[in-house]
């Protein structure tokens, strides 16, 4: 089965959906995190809180400490932005016309993004707030990086393509 | 541009209107409107084929160059 992967009722409307959803969801479980330690709602056994996450039988743990908080709240919201973005991207994908001004946009700042924003993450989290002495986490936000390169490419191919575009639609 | 297409003074000559033309070549008016406004970037053959039997001209009625 030949599936199509841009236009209307193409894959990327698909990955527009669960993009969004997924953004919205991690969204609302670092509300949910956020809410429960302003309400109170965790328990604390040798300091280190546990939350109980509603209709699963699991946990998140951590140490009830500043840093360790303002972590997670960090890397959440750096998801809920990251997914956000991708959405966008294939909410351009999922229009009639491919090649448009807004999806190079588009695909500009989700490289830069993940471009400048993966190791600016990486700085705040690693070295400032929890002062690790090691490189540990170093692939995911190196994997960003290389993610962000590869967009750059896809942004080039993409002006290339508005340009025939434009000239094929103003070939009579 | 410097290639000048003109096609208004030969609708005019053959008293033909836009809209007529364009539906008989099979384009949109839209693009017809591209066409006689110098914003085309190219012309098929195809096209110039049946702009000149509509209008039973030559190309050389419709294009010009001009420096």
């Amino acid at each position: 089965m030949k599936m199509k992967m841009f236009g209307p009722k193409s894959l990327s409307v698909y990955l527009f959906y669960i993009s969004r959803i997924a953004s919205i969801a991690i969204g609302l479980f670092l509300m949910f995190i956020l809410f429960s330690f302003i309400t109170d709602n965790f328990e604390l056994v040798d300091n280190r809180f546990e939350i109980n996450i509603p209709f699963t039988e699991t946990y998140i743990k951590g140490f009830y400490e500043v840093k360790i908080i303002t972590t997670i709240a960090l890397t959440l919201t750096f998801y809920v932005l990251f997914f956000y973005f991708l959405s966008i991207i294939f909410k351009t994908f999922k229009a009639e016309t491919l090649f448009t001004i807004a999806a190079i946009r588009q695909l500009n700042n989700f490289a830069l993004y993940n471009l400048i924003g993966s190791p600016f993450a990486f700085i705040l989290i690693h070295i400032f707030i929890m002062k690790h002495p090691n490189l540990r986490d170093i692939p995911t936000y190196l994997l960003h990086l290389l993610l962000g390169v590869f967009i750059l490419f896809i942004v080039t191919v993409f002006k290339k393509g508005y340009k025939v575009q434009s000239e094929n639609d103003l070939t009579i | 541009m410097p290639i000048i297409v003109n096609l208004d003074v030969m609708l005019a000559r053959r008293k033909m209107k836009s809209k007529d033309l364009a539906e008989t070549i099979g384009i949109t008016t839209a693009n017809l409107s591209i066409l006689k406004s110098g914003k085309a970037k190219a012309i098929r053959f195809s096209t110039l084929e049946a702009i000149c039997m509509a209008l039973d001209c030559q190309p050389s009625d419709l294009l010009e160059y001009q420096e």
